[in-house]
């Protein structure tokens, strides 16, 4: 606070000087004036910022997340937004105060140009000081943000959601998920309401390698971005056939308010991009914590996916505070395509399996007897097989797409009422286990004795675990480490980088469902199981054909192929066959049998047989038992506690 | 060939040239803003791309004499949700009912009471247009800008 000051000076003469002295006195009267008028003995910027310093306000919990302020093990206090607009205070981005302080008195300056104001770039911070200093307002001027107020007539909602998209194989950086916000609003069609996305800027047509590089390692810049929400249904549900899932947040207005003020003062800023930690998962939690007074992230893991943040937002908390309202899906094309398949009548199944294989068309006598509900229902479950024959294709040939015309030229002709599908029934990826595991295992072995292995695996699950809201008959297991104790001494008994298994069970038995089985493999392990300490580093795969036996039973047959370095004296290339069943018994059981033969391609006098029998008991998201009998050149058995977390 | 016969379709289904129908809908959002020539970006890391096209509304003006204010009016973005949602639409269309034609005449801005009126004369020619076998050869870009001629022509009619 600078002190009011009026010199002494004569008044009959009015010189250059005189005229200037006379108009700071005037300035300094009014100022003292505008002071005392509104109460301060100090000026309004002055007094409230010494009142955010009385409250400690720099340390506010709100303030400091609308700032994005973090430190971390290898980085000092800092804001992770890398925009420097961002920042009031040139200092801002390391000073949580500097920037408090530079921003209140900037909120309460008058500013005439329409959007420049920091009242109208930083709509939050202002709603979060009003909540905080709430006599402040009254010193704030009016200011026009025509650009805000546009924003917020586009981006009005009644409530949030948080919408999951399910993994998908088909790209590295999709394997986890993806998370996005949806705003509901309930004047808007769906398909119309926003989504809040983020996600890394990177140029067209780069490299998968480098896209990865430098997504693991911060190459990138990333931002939010707004979107109507078909634009989401028709990438993920049509192109890449995977289900959405709504979480629907249960928050009052002001809240939702608050987050979109804030995605307001962010949606131009930029963050740096981390694959692992600072990815869409992360930011998306962020904002949401905002109005979220729980962590919605695992602060045991260093690194966030999106499963993380659903089952921190579904689970259930001692203050019966549910952070979740409701859960919706929205099907993908396939499982739309196989919900509505497998509600068809046996009969009616019969004739779309004709239809689509090309034996019976919609002249037949068999589909022509059928009253109208029945032919719609087929018509309708063969507009979504051949939808999702165009993406697994690529595109339809001649006569699927002559199909597909005839089939839209019946529908024209049938009535309007529409078919009452019944939903799928709700399986929510929440419900899935735990991504990470900690595993220990007794074990004896036929050539080596007894021993206890710990095994630790960062993510994601196997062909045992629980699979809701997952690519049923799939594994995706990143970091599996594995540790054998016996005979007093540690020894690496494996360690994948990844193990990815997609087996394409058909759902359906119509013909393109359900393609090729496949496995791709990265790591070390030991050459058998007659060896402890012979470990070789190798990659390998598999290539075949799986047959659904029944709901939750698959059949599958696949030939592998394997490079291994060294050989071990017995070889670097691996050959063979494998067959394999997957099964439920029942919830609480299922089992996975694996025979197959192998040998070396450089080596042929070296070859044999396997076997692997594991078994799953419980269904508990954080816990399961299993065992494990196998033969590799010598016999294994085991049985584990898992604990998942 | 095809599209010859198609357009001869066109042509003869919903009579209408599209002389008539720029003149109608006020511009043709294919040959004028360009968007026959977007990439729809379809996979998911594109999202941010994809945002700026949608929501701030810059797509491509490719005719000299038109504002990028023009191409960014509720029947260009009408085009553009017809292009991206075709396979939706047309299904829904057939059926009588769907989101995505409730989405549609949302952007368009249709009032609730002539919705039923056009769609049924919009599923009328519409299921002339698919009745054609030179339809299943069609691209979606083809596709696309039939039915939107169609709706608009109804939309105004």
């Amino acid at each position: 606070m600078t002190a009011l000051f009026i010199p002494a000076v004569p008044c009959p003469f009015l010189t250059v000087a005189s005229l200037s002295m006379y108009k700071y006195i005037i300035t300094s009267v009014l100022f003292s004036f505008a002071f005392i008028s509104s109460g301060y003995a100090q000026s309004p910027a002055d007094h409230w910022m010494e009142q955010s310093r009385v409250q400690k306000l720099s340390e506010n919990r709100t303030w400091r997340r609308l700032m994005h302020y973090e430190t971390s093990l290898i980085s000092s206090f800092e804001s992770e937004v890398t925009t420097d607009n961002f920042f009031v205070s040139p200092e801002g981005r390391t000073s949580s105060q500097k920037e408090l302080e530079a921003t209140i008195a900037a909120m309460l300056a008058n500013e005439s140009e329409n959007n420049g104001s920091v009242q109208c770039r930083f709509p939050a911070r202002k709603l979060w000081l009003i909540n905080v200093l709430p006599n402040s307002v009254k010193d704030m001027p009016a200011v026009n943000c025509s650009d805000y107020q546009q924003y917020k007539t586009k981006h009005s909602a009644t409530s949030l959601s948080l919408l999951y998209a399910s993994g998908y194989l088909g790209n590295p950086a999709s394997m986890y998920g993806h998370l996005l916000i949806k705003l509901g609003n309930k004047n808007d069609t769906e398909l119309l309401e926003k989504t809040l996305n983020y996600g890394a800027i990177v140029p067209e047509n780069e490299s998968k390698i480098k896209y990865i590089t430098l997504g693991i390692f911060g190459g990138y810049q990333a931002k939010f971005s707004s979107e109507a929400f078909h634009r989401h249904s028709k990438i993920y549900n049509e192109t890449e056939l995977r289900d959405l899932w709504e979480y629907e947040l249960n928050l009052n207005q002001q809240e939702i308010d608050l987050v979109l003020a804030h995605h307001w003062e962010i949606h131009n800023k930029t963050f740096t991009y981390y694959f692992f930690k600072q990815n869409c998962a992360y930011h998306i939690a962020k904002l949401l914590e905002l109005v979220i007074d729980r962590p919605l992230m695992n602060s045991k893991k260093p690194w966030v996916m999106p499963y993380d943040i659903i089952a921190a937002v579904a689970g259930t908390y001692d203050d019966n505070n549910q952070t979740m309202q409701s859960i919706r899906k929205h099907e993908s094309r396939q499982e739309s395509f196989y919900s509505k398949f497998h509600q068809l009548s046996q009969s009616e199944q019969a004739i779309t399996g004709d239809i689509a294989e090309g034996i019976n068309f919609i002249d037949a006598v068999s589909y022509q007897g059928l009253n109208d509900l029945s032919k719609k229902r087929i018509v309708e479950t063969l507009f979504d097989y051949y939808s999702f024959l165009k993406v697994s294709q690529g595109e339809l040939d001649s006569a699927q797409a002559e199909v597909k015309r005839k089939l839209l030229t019946e529908r024209f002709t049938l009535s309007t009422k529409l078919v009452d599908w019944s939903a799928s029934p709700l399986v929510p990826p929440h419900e899935a286990q735990y991504p990470s595991l900690l595993q220990i295992s007794p074990t004896y072995n036929s050539h080596s004795g007894e021993g206890l292995a710990l095994r630790y695996r960062a993510n994601y699950y196997d062909l045992l675990s629980l699979d809701a809201g997952r690519l049923p008959f799939s594994s995706l297991s990143m970091f599996d480490l594995q540790l054998l104790y016996r005979n007093n001494k540690w020894n690496l008994k494996r360690w994948d980088l990844f193990h990815i298994k997609n087996l394409n069970v058909s759902s359906t038995g119509l013909p393109h469902d359900g393609g090729f089985s496949w496995s791709v493999r990265a790591g070390v392990a030991n050459v058998d199981l007659r060896c402890d300490d012979c470990l070789v580093a190798g990659t390998s795969g598999s290539l075949g054909k799986s047959y659904r036996l029944s709901n939750s039973t698959a059949l599958y047959g696949m030939v592998n192929g394997k490079v291994q370095a060294p050989d071990r004296e017995r070889g670097n290339f691996k050959a063979g066959v494998t067959a394999g069943l997957l099964s439920s018994l029942n919830p609480n059981w299922r089992m996975s049998l694996v025979v197959g033969y192998y040998y070396y391609l450089d080596d042929i006098e070296h070859h044999g047989h396997t076997i692997e029998w594991e078994q799953r008991f419980g269904q508990s998201k954080s816990w399961d038992i299993r065992t494990k009998l196998s033969y590799d050149r010598a016999s294994e058995l085991s049985l584990s506690y898992r604990r998942y977390w | 060939m095809k599209k010859l016969i198609l357009a001869a379709a066109i042509t003869s289904s919903i009579i209408i040239s599209p002389v008539t129908l720029a003149a109608q809908s006020g511009i043709n959002p294919w040959t004028e803003c360009g968007i026959g020539a977007m990439i729809f970006q379809d996979t998911a890391p594109a999202a941010a791309i994809s945002n700026v096209i949608w929501d701030f509304g810059t797509t491509a003006v490719t005719s000299a004499g038109i504002s990028q204010q023009t191409c960014e009016g509720s029947n260009v973005k009408t085009a553009m949700f017809i292009q991206q949602s075709y396979n939706n639409i047309i299904e829904e269309t057939a059926k009588g009912s769907g989101e995505h034609l409730t989405a549609m005449l949302d952007i368009l801005e249709v009032n609730q009471t002539d919705r039923l009126k056009i769609m049924a004369n919009v599923r009328a020619d519409m299921a002339e247009i698919v009745g054609q076998s030179a339809y299943s050869s069609a691209t979606t870009i083809e596709k696309s800008k039939i039915y939107y001629n169609s709706l608009m022509l109804n939309a105004t009619a």
